[in-house]
């Protein structure tokens, strides 16, 4: 049994200790809302944050994972105190998601981003989001971005 | 079928392929009648229920995979009923007959139809269901009905006023109106509108296919015949597994089944499987290019397009004074849909019925698919189509749901079958890989007197219904050359050239091949505006003056080439070492321009900027079609200049995102997109912004270079 912390409550997970975080939050826990797109760490769309840092989630064994500190799409508006964060708020005003599918790891690490840079360059942005939305939802991701930092 | 084929006639290509699709996929005639409900509520039509508080539910016939047909749909069937947008709830089609789409006979999202489709048969449904709501009220207030105003969910006369909610339940009890009177209002229909799907996808809680949970239910990962059609012939999996794991068999696949997907992935990865040989085994892309290339003058040839006599102008060219012939050959890659959510389908078999939980854009196909599995009746298949995480055609098939059936069949569980991205890629169905000629003949005066263009490449049409050609030729290799709109001038798209023919050679592939984002409009926009930028150069005339004299004969075509044009600032100063490029497209049904702004630094290509003009008829959400023409300028770029799906050793060679190049946030340039209200009728959206963006790019990079792109992609053939 591996007791994981994710959006600040405990859960007991009996796993392979090899089986990729993406899939305890899929499978084992039925937290859907953390997607997958390649199982390579390439695409994003499986981002959370551990210890407060955008991680792609099929990249990290469990066995990596004991007093770690999750956060999922699902838990990031209670670390607001409930309701929109900027970003999700951003997201909606500028009409972002397509199919969506990308959109809770792209939000994540958007999330993160805002952590590190308040008010981000887009030399900044395209360093860091490198996420891949193939319904082309980029124009749109870069101003909720620019929205976001923008706000009080 | 004999005769010409008339691509001039809007929706040519649905009903000659719907044709063949009834009669593969019969529908049943019949519509739900309106009812009141037990809850005091009630049913005006198969697509509006209202209930007693005045709630009113929509159903949107089609699939929203984030194009927003949802909300478009909504919006028409809110506003011609004229009910509250904020009492509106929309859900998505089940089963049902009424929700065949008209004109495709199918119950389907493709072809970017679903719009311009729905709308007219929508009005008159919700302005029956209006005139039944005017009728109660009229009724109960013993008023005249064309006394009665609605507005909002309210009907109100003189000092009366009541919501849909107080009126539902007799108004649901009277006879539906034959032939009400559509009023076509304009609330929110025309005015850019928050589509009711994204609140749900910025907090993680919209569920795609991939995220159906069911008590009990296992899951299945696969390992496919990397050689396409080479069979199965044996499996072994190592003695000791502490997981309890389920194989099953198919033809050319394995299956395994457990409790977790990660187990499930584990397992088929940990097989020795072993597949047959087979002829394909040694076949690489440039095999496949050269039988094309080859087959330009040595298959047979069908001429499903001819206008006035091309033969006769080019022949008149041949003593060189009379004008120029100029000649040239491309050829297009096979690309990968690789949509965000990989292929995967959740099947539970029950009660001698099938049901399944799918991402999908072909719900009859998925049915009729199903009912071929398990050979049960299509009464017991029951699909519950999910949000799809990206179609672009790819979720219009049916391969992932038979063997999710099969391995289905082998437990009594719900199977959730999943895709690896490896899967996925290397069992796609691509974009075919085509080669196209294009002859035209140049008047001294740089007129264009004929256009010839020869396609060699597999048939889509075959892959659809079985056999491979209609008269010799693939309709859907035609989609982008001729217009679907009912005011072009000729049979090439909005041109006016009298002398046009189109050639077909059945050129089959082993590469399984289906519809990708504008289908054949894709590589018929690179050919084809490649080469009337080629015609220009060679007449040295500017390659936006001389499409202006090509559509002469086509204000709208004009309006919208010229709308590019001045936003992009073409034969204005750019900064240095900026050069435009420009193309213009007739696909389904719309009219769209766009320009390239590009600068080469070392031979590379970089875009600074895309222009897109675009003439819809009109804009139902005015959001989503700029949405809709950002999303697919991405996708044109990345597959201009990144993609292509590499064959060798008869297989698929990319594997994931990191061999197979898709674009992203870094990649992107500015997008700026015009929309023109020309109120002609509704062309679609979806596919519409694609075709341009490769022949605008390499346009740009010729005069940004002098060199001419004849290959996609861009990087592997500059």
């Amino acid at each position: 049994m591996t007791k994981l912390r994710i959006n600040g409550k405990e859960h007991s997970v009996l796993a392979a200790p090899d089986t990729p975080l993406l899939w305890i939050l899929r499978d084992n826990l039925d937290m859907t809302g953390t997607k997958f797109g390649c199982g390579a760490g390439v695409c994003g769309a499986c981002t959370v944050h551990i210890d407060g840092e955008a991680t792609r989630s099929c990249q990290v064994p469990l066995s990596d994972l004991e007093d770690s500190d999750i956060v999922t799409i699902e838990g990031l508006a209670s670390q607001s105190g409930g309701g929109l964060t900027k970003v999700q708020a951003s997201w909606i005003a500028e009409q972002v998601p397509q199919c969506g599918y990308c959109q809770s790891g792209m939000i994540m690490a958007v999330s993160a981003l805002l952590e590190k840079y308040a008010k981000p360059t887009d030399e900044q942005i395209d360093a860091e989001i490198t996420n891949i939305c193939r319904c082309g939802t980029y124009p749109r991701i870069r101003a909720a971005i620019h929205r976001a930092a923008e706000m009080a | 079928m004999g005769g010409r084929l008339e691509l001039t006639r809007r929706g040519f290509v649905a009903s000659a392929v719907a044709t063949l699709v009834v009669s593969m996929r019969l529908t049943q005639p019949g519509s739900a009648q309106a009812a009141p409900d037990e809850s005091g509520g009630g049913l005006l039509n198969p697509f509006i229920s209202v209930d007693k508080q005045g709630n009113v539910r929509l159903v949107a016939p089609a699939f929203d995979m984030g194009q927003g047909t949802h909300t478009s749909l909504a919006m028409i069937l809110c506003d011609e009923l004229g009910a509250n947008w904020e009492q509106v709830t929309v859900v998505g089609p089940e089963v049902d007959p009424a929700f065949v789409v008209p004109g495709i006979n199918e119950q389907a999202t493709h072809g970017s139809f679903m719009v311009r489709n729905w709308h007219d048969p929508l009005r008159k449904a919700a302005a029956a269901a209006r005139e039944m709501l005017v009728q109660a009220a009229a009724t109960r207030w013993n008023v005249d009905p064309a006394s009665c105003e609605v507005s909002a969910g309210l009907i109100t006369s003189a000092g009366n006023s009541l919501g849909f909610g107080d009126l539902i339940e007799d108004a649901s009890r009277l006879p539906v109106p034959e032939n009400p009177q559509v009023r076509n209002t304009k609330v929110l229909v025309g005015t850019p509108t928050k589509r009711i799907d994204i609140p749900s996808k910025v907090n993680g809680s919209a569920k795609f296919g991939i995220d159906v949970r069911l008590p009990g239910m296992v899951y299945a990962a696969i390992r496919q015949a990397p050689v396409y059609g080479s069979k199965l012939e044996s499996v072994s999996s190592p003695a000791e597994s502490s997981d309890n794991i389920k194989i099953v068999e198919l033809p050319s696949a394995v299956i395994a089944i457990a409790d977790t997907f990660w187990k499930a992935k584990s397992a088929v990865e940990g097989f020795s499987v072993v597949f047959a040989t087979s002829d394909n085994d040694a076949l690489t892309s440039s095999d496949i290019t050269a039988q094309r290339t080859r087959q330009l003058d040595e298959g047979t040839v069908a001429r499903p397009i001819v206008s006035g006599d091309p033969d006769a102008a080019l022949a008149a060219t041949s003593d060189g004074v009379s004008g120029n012939l100029v000649t040239a050959t491309y050829t297009t890659p096979f690309l990968a849909h690789m949509t965000m959510e990989p292929m995967n389908c959740t099947v539970w078999m029950k009660d001698g019925k099938c049901e399944i939980w799918v991402p999908t854009q072909g719900l009859s196909a998925t049915v009729t698919a199903a009912a071929a599995a398990t050979g049960l009746s299509k009464d017991n298949i029951v699909v519950h189509p999910t949000t799809p995480g990206g179609g672009f055609g790819r979720k219009y098939e049916a391969d992932f749901v038979v063997q999710a059936i099969a391995a289905a069949k082998a437990t009594d569980r719900p199977v959730q079958l999943i895709w690896t991205r490896e899967e996925d890629i290397q069992h796609d169905f691509y974009r075919p890989a085509m080669t196209g000629r294009l002859t035209a003949a140049l008047s001294p005066e740089g007129d264009m007197n004929a256009f010839i263009m020869r396609k060699v490449g597999p048939s889509i049409v075959e892959h659809m219904i079985g056999s491979a050609l209609i008269d010799g030729s693939d309709p859907i290799a035609w989609l982008g050359f001729g217009s679907q709109t009912k005011t072009a001038p000729g049979e090439l798209q909005q041109y006016a050239v009298e002398n046009v023919a189109a050639e077909f050679v059945f050129q089959p592939t082993h590469v399984p091949i289906g519809f990708w984002r504008s289908v054949g409009a894709g590589e018929n926009g690179f050919f084809i505006e490649s080469f009337v930028d080629e015609l220009a150069h060679s007449a040295h005339i500017d390659p936006y003056e001389f499409r202006r004299r090509l559509l002469r004969e086509s204000p709208r075509g004009r309006a919208v080439l010229d709308k590019a044009a001045s936003e992009a600032g073409w034969g204005n100063p750019l900064p240095t070492g900026h050069f435009h490029g420009i193309a213009f497209t007739d696909v389904v049904g719309s009219l769209v321009a766009q320009v390239a702004e590009v600068s080469m630094n070392d031979g590379t290509p970089t875009v600074h900027r895309m222009v897109v003009a675009v003439d819809c008829g009109t804009a139902i959400n005015p959001d989503s079609v700029i949405a809709q023409m950002q999303g697919a300028v991405v996708m044109g770029l990345s597959s201009a200049l990144n993609e292509q799906v590499e064959i060798a050793d008869g297989r698929c060679m990319p594997s994931n995102f990191y061999d197979y190049h898709v674009h992203g946030l870094a990649d992107t340039p500015r997008i700026d997109v015009h929309i023109i209200d020309s109120s002609e009728p509704l062309g679609g959206v979806g596919e519409a912004g694609v075709p341009a963006v490769a022949p605008a790019l390499a346009n740009a990079i010729f005069a940004a270079s002098g060199r001419r792109i004849r290959s996609l992609p861009i990087m592997a053939n500059l």
